[in-house]
């Protein structure tokens, strides 16, 4: 759980620069994540916590600066001293690589609960159906949903469709799994089967980038939190720094609000 | 001011332990007058419709002997024949084109855009019936028709006479209007797919057009299919116009057996029998190609639900 510096980062994130027109929303972000690391990113809304995380994978292309994931950097590839932009087809393999989880679960609502799971490894990584299937029906299992898997998701509650979701992430054996407040469309007495299931993950040494409103869940699954505010990454360190002992006074005010 | 409990005395609290009217009041016991005015309505509605149908299948000037005698006529039943695989073709062929059509319309390509644009413009905007003139005269237009280099020498070159027959004329031209209007139908369809669904497509490294496939297709196919449907109908009735460049379909056979034996409404009421037979088998197939696309749509838990894991779909029929 703990990460250990000495590795190299899985992912590198410099000098970042989104802009929506003239909307600037993210203003130079450099970040870190070593492997098995948990990283909580909190910040209020229209910080900039979404878009990040859509950077990270591309669903948004960025205006400066450089993304790598694993190695590769995310969109392009240096050809001798020239930075060409990667085809699209290039670009989905980069992808295949990351699991995301969205605050409205998005879950394929005309494919059941198996085939939600399988239809990443079959169709991308071409993973054979068989082990797609077995594979997919473990990770059902383990979000706790083995009765589920011929429903629909329209026929599951908030917190199965997220956990649904959590495990059509990870069937993808992803290198970093990204979450966009998966918790924030929930009813309340649903938020704690999910973040179980997070922390659940968090043990097990997956790398993780959460971006969440739940302190609580800050404080004990993630090994750093990064604070953001108006695109910029105003602080981060270790949670109990952080939460306990912020040295900004935006990080406070966050803090005073949502505590 | 009016002296509330002695008007309603059942609201006085002395009336609410009356153990028998409580059962009484069970609403699983309820009964449920039928409606007067609506059972008068059906009366009439069902008189006039009986008395309609009685006249029509006692007027002579139906001439139904006659009607029966054609019905399984051989010249009836191969422009029957002809209408049905003629739409169904050009349906086919339509909905070929009209997908990219459709995906073209919604890129980011401008020239993709501006193309697409302009053919369905011209088809949806110009009369079916003078567009198969016009493929039926061609040769006139262009008497040679060649495949070249733009600008460039010709590598290959027909005849316009020879390559235009009814048939391809009919079918180009059907074919072509029908692309038009599927591809805004397809069109409809695909934005009525939620963004995020190609998004997370996507976010899970399906390429652009498997994304589409397999994510935002099916979805769409929900409100893709009864305008479809309905479109197949205008179909099976537009290729009666094609009996204008002498092709032979359904109309046009019992015409052509009516103008020599001169029984006009006889033979057009077994055309107009069987143009009614095929919409009814269209509209019953439609119906179950929709609850098809439905299906992850029921609230209710199903745990009859296929067992087939299948990704490759299974055939909606
Ligand atoms: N696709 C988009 N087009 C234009 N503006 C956007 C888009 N996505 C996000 N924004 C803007 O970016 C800012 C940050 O949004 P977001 O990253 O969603 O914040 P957060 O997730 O921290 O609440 C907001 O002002 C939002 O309006
Ligand atoms: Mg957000």
């Amino acid at each position: 759980m703990t990460a250990t510096t000495a590795q190299a980062p899985i992912l590198r994130a410099r000098n970042v620069h989104k802009a929506f027109g003239n909307n600037e929303v993210l203003k130079g972000i450099d970040m870190d994540i070593a492997p098995s690391e948990v990283v909580a990113i909190l910040g209020p809304s229209g910080s900039g916590k979404s878009t990040l995380l859509r950077c990270i994978n591309r669903l948004e292309e960025i205006n400066k600066g450089f993304i790598e994931v694993d190695g590769e950097q995310i969109g392009y590839k240096l050809q001798g001293d020239r930075l060409v932009a990667l085809s699209s087809g290039a670009i989905a393999r980069q992808r295949s690589k990351m699991g995301m989880v969205f605050q409205s679960f998005n879950l394929f609502p005309h494919m059941t609960v198996l085939q939600n799971v399988i239809e990443a490894p079959v169709g991308v990584h071409g993973v054979k159906r068989r082990e797609a299937i077995e594979l997919a029906t473990d990770l059902i299992a383990k979000v706790g949903l083995a009765d589920k898997l011929n429903a629909y998701p329209r026929q599951l509650s908030g917190g199965q469709q997220q956990r649904v979701a959590i495990a059509r992430a990870l069937a993808v054996k992803p290198k970093i799994l990204l979450f966009d407040e998966p918790t924030s469309a929930l009813d309340p007495e649903l938020v704690g089967e999910v973040l179980e299931t997070m922390r659940g993950l968090a043990k097990q040494g997956l790398t993780m980038i959460v971006v969440t409103h739940e302190i609580g869940f800050a404080r004990e699954a993630a090994d750093r939190v990064i604070f953001m505010d108006g695109g910029h990454i105003v602080e981060q360190g270790k949670p109990e720094d952080i939460l306990v002992n912020p040295q900004r006074e935006r990080t406070r005010e966050f803090l005073r609000r949502v505590l | 001011m009016v002296d509330v409990s002695s008007t309603q005395p059942l609201s006085r609290p002395e009336a609410l332990p009356d153990r028998q009217s409580d059962d009484l009041r069970d609403v699983a016991g309820a009964h449920r007058p039928i409606p007067k005015g609506k059972v008068l309505l059906w009366v009439v509605v069902l008189l006039f419709a009986a008395d309609f149908a009685r006249a029509v299948a006692t007027n002579d000037n139906f001439g139904w002997p006659v009607v029966a005698e054609f019905f399984f006529n051989t010249t009836v039943l191969e422009g029957l024949w002809v209408t049905i695989w003629l739409a169904v073709v050009s349906m086919i062929l339509g909905v070929m084109l009209g997908l990219p059509l459709a995906i073209a319309r919604m890129s980011n390509d401008p020239l993709a855009k501006s193309i697409s644009g302009l053919f369905v413009w011209f088809f949806r905007g110009t009369p079916l019936l003078v567009q198969l003139i016009l493929w039926y005269n061609l040769s006139f237009l262009f008497p040679q028709i060649s495949l070249s280099i733009p600008f460039g020498p010709s590598l290959a070159a027909w005849n316009a006479n020879d390559l235009i027959t009814p048939i391809t004329a009919a079918i180009i031209g059907l074919a072509l209007n029908e692309a038009a209007y599927m591809a805004e139908i397809i069109r409809g369809g695909l934005l009525s797919v939620e963004r995020g669904q190609r998004e997370t497509a996507e976010a899970f490294g399906m390429k652009p057009m498997r994304a589409l496939w397999r994510v935002v297709i099916p979805q769409a196919m929900r409100s893709i299919v009864p305008p479809s449907g309905n479109q197949f109908i205008s179909m099976i009735k537009a290729t009666s116009l094609v009996s204008v460049i002498a092709m032979a379909d359904l109309l046009y056979s019992v015409q052509s057996i009516y103008n020599r034996n001169f029984e006009v409404i006889p033979l057009l009421m077994v055309a107009v029998i069987w143009y009614l037979l095929i919409v009814s088998v269209l509209s019953a197939i439609q119906s179950r190609i929709e609850r098809y696309y439905a299906r992850g749509d029921q609230q209710r838990v199903v745990f009859d639900a296929p067992e087939t894991v299948t990704t490759q779909e299974e055939a909606p029929l």
